[in-house]
């Protein structure tokens, strides 16, 4: 089985799209604790008067409104390059002219689609299931979730590339 | 080790082969020639079961083209120029993806043929030039030694030094292996090819060994006594007929020592003297192709 082997070829390949994506992740993160999403202190650029409270507040729902689409389109590029890698149609792919099977280049195309979504979405259920138990009175439970989840997505482009 | 017949390929209302016939000896290395458009790469591409024929039989290695699996892919290499390759990949890292699916893959080989090719292992497949491209193909191509190498057209585009290294990889093992070559780079393949196949417009005009073809067409140079003339009507065999001042020049394409001096006296008057040149494979080729596109205009 070539399974695992075509597997680490297309992270070695992918890792820079993962890598993005975490990226998006921090930044996502680093949004909701700039803003303090959790708890309602505050933002020291709006003490300092640049911009009313409530600007902020608009300003701070729209960006953290963003970053999801942002996150939903990264991971559809993701799916889609994951899948493009050895497309089925088409008469120049490599791998049409080499003893690989289609059933594992397949079934390599599904873990990898599989194991994006598990790594990308499980933190982001654990965070709404931190925000929904704490009901926002405990802010570290879903700032962690969003650490771990960034962690998580780094360690993961990063393990990949030395695969 | 190969054997087609009858082969029809048609892109909706084009057809691209028109009844194609031939067959691929066991260790023989069979060039494919013919002009731009002719079918090469179609031919090669239905043969690797890249695209599937519109009818017909293609059979490689024993097995019906469209049943090529693994198990025979893995005796089947391949170099195309318009092959995707993962661009990211380095080199190296392209050589450690590859080796698991061949079982007999030499590592030896491997490291001899990197090194003949010069190939920069640790460059990404993205950065290297077009010429470095077809050299690495080459390189992966051979290490699980083949029994059928398919060479899509490999000298494109490359300078004469990244040629000669190519054919210099290429000869070291083509005692082992059946080749199948598409190029239009005819010098290259001339002392290389046993077996010539002649395309042209989807239709095989003639498929022989590079002897029987070298020792039927011959230039030869007719000198007369009086100014010269075309005779009329032409032989069917006489290809590019050409007289200035009192020579006629011209490409037989049914050679024979024997007969040529009669037929020559029988269609000119005052021959003086007969002059008779063997050619390269180029020279036939672009006289068979000047030849038929005449015939057409």
């Amino acid at each position: 089985m070539m399974i695992w082997h075509i597997f680490k070829k297309d992270w070695r390949l992918m890792w820079p799209y993962a890598a993005g994506l975490a990226a998006l992740h921090f930044a996502s993160m680093a949004a909701l604790l700039r803003i303090g999403r959790f708890r309602a202190a505050p933002l020291n650029w709006i003490q300092a008067g640049s911009l009313t409270a409530l600007e902020a507040d608009h300003t701070a729902n729209a960006l953290i409104n963003v970053f999801p689409i942002l996150s939903y389109l990264a991971s559809c590029l993701l799916l889609v390059a994951i899948v493009q890698q050895d497309a089925i149609p088409g008469v120049r792919q490599d791998w049409l002219v080499r003893p690989i099977r289609r059933r594992d280049l397949f079934l390599a195309s599904s873990w990898e689609c599989c194991s994006w979504f598990s790594y990308q979405f499980s933190p982001l259920i654990y965070r709404a299931r931190c925000s929904m138990a704490f009901r926002y009175d405990s802010p570290w439970m879903p700032r962690s979730a969003d650490l771990c989840g960034s962690g998580l997505a780094c360690s993961w482009g990063y393990s990949h590339s030395h695969l | 080790m190969i054997r087609v017949n009858n082969l029809w390929k048609k892109f909706m209302r084009h057809e691209a082969l028109r009844g194609l016939t031939f067959s691929v000896a066991e260790g023989s290395a069979f060039a494919l020639i013919g002009a731009n458009g002719a079918g090469k790469t179609t031919t090669i591409k239905v043969l690797m079961n890249i695209i599937e024929p519109s009818r017909g039989e293609v059979k490689v290695m024993g097995v019906d083209s469209r049943s090529l699996g693994p198990r025979e892919l893995s005796r089947i290499g391949y170099v195309s120029e318009n092959q995707d390759l993962p661009e990211r990949l380095t080199v190296e890292q392209y050589l450690d993806y590859l080796r698991p699916f061949y079982p007999q893959w030499d590592r030896e080989l491997e490291a001899s043929t990197v090194g003949l090719l010069h190939l920069p292992l640790r460059r990404k497949i993205g950065d290297l030039s077009h010429g470095m491209r077809t050299k690495m193909a080459l390189a992966c191509a051979l290490p699980f030694r083949p029994q059928l190498l398919v060479l899509d057209e490999p000298f494109s585009g490359l300078d004469p030094l990244v040629r000669d290294e190519f054919m210099e990889s290429l000869i070291q093992q083509a005692g082992e292996m059946t080749v199948l070559i598409s190029s239009h780079e005819l010098s290259e393949i001339d002392h290389f090819a046993t077996h010539v196949g002649f395309l042209d417009e989807g239709k095989l005009l003639f498929s022989e060994t590079m002897a029987d073809l070298t020792e039927r067409f011959r230039e030869v140079r007719v000198t007369l006594e009086h100014p010269a003339s075309e005779p009329d009507p032409l032989p069917s065999d006489w290809l590019c007929v050409r007289s200035v001042g009192s020579v006629v020049s011209f490409v037989d394409a049914r050679f024979s020592e024997d007969t040529l001096g009669d037929r020559i006296r029988s269609l000119l008057n005052g021959v003086r003297s007969i002059d008779t040149q063997p050619m390269a494979l180029r020279s036939i080729f672009t006289t068979l192709a000047r030849s038929l596109r005449d015939d057409m205009a």
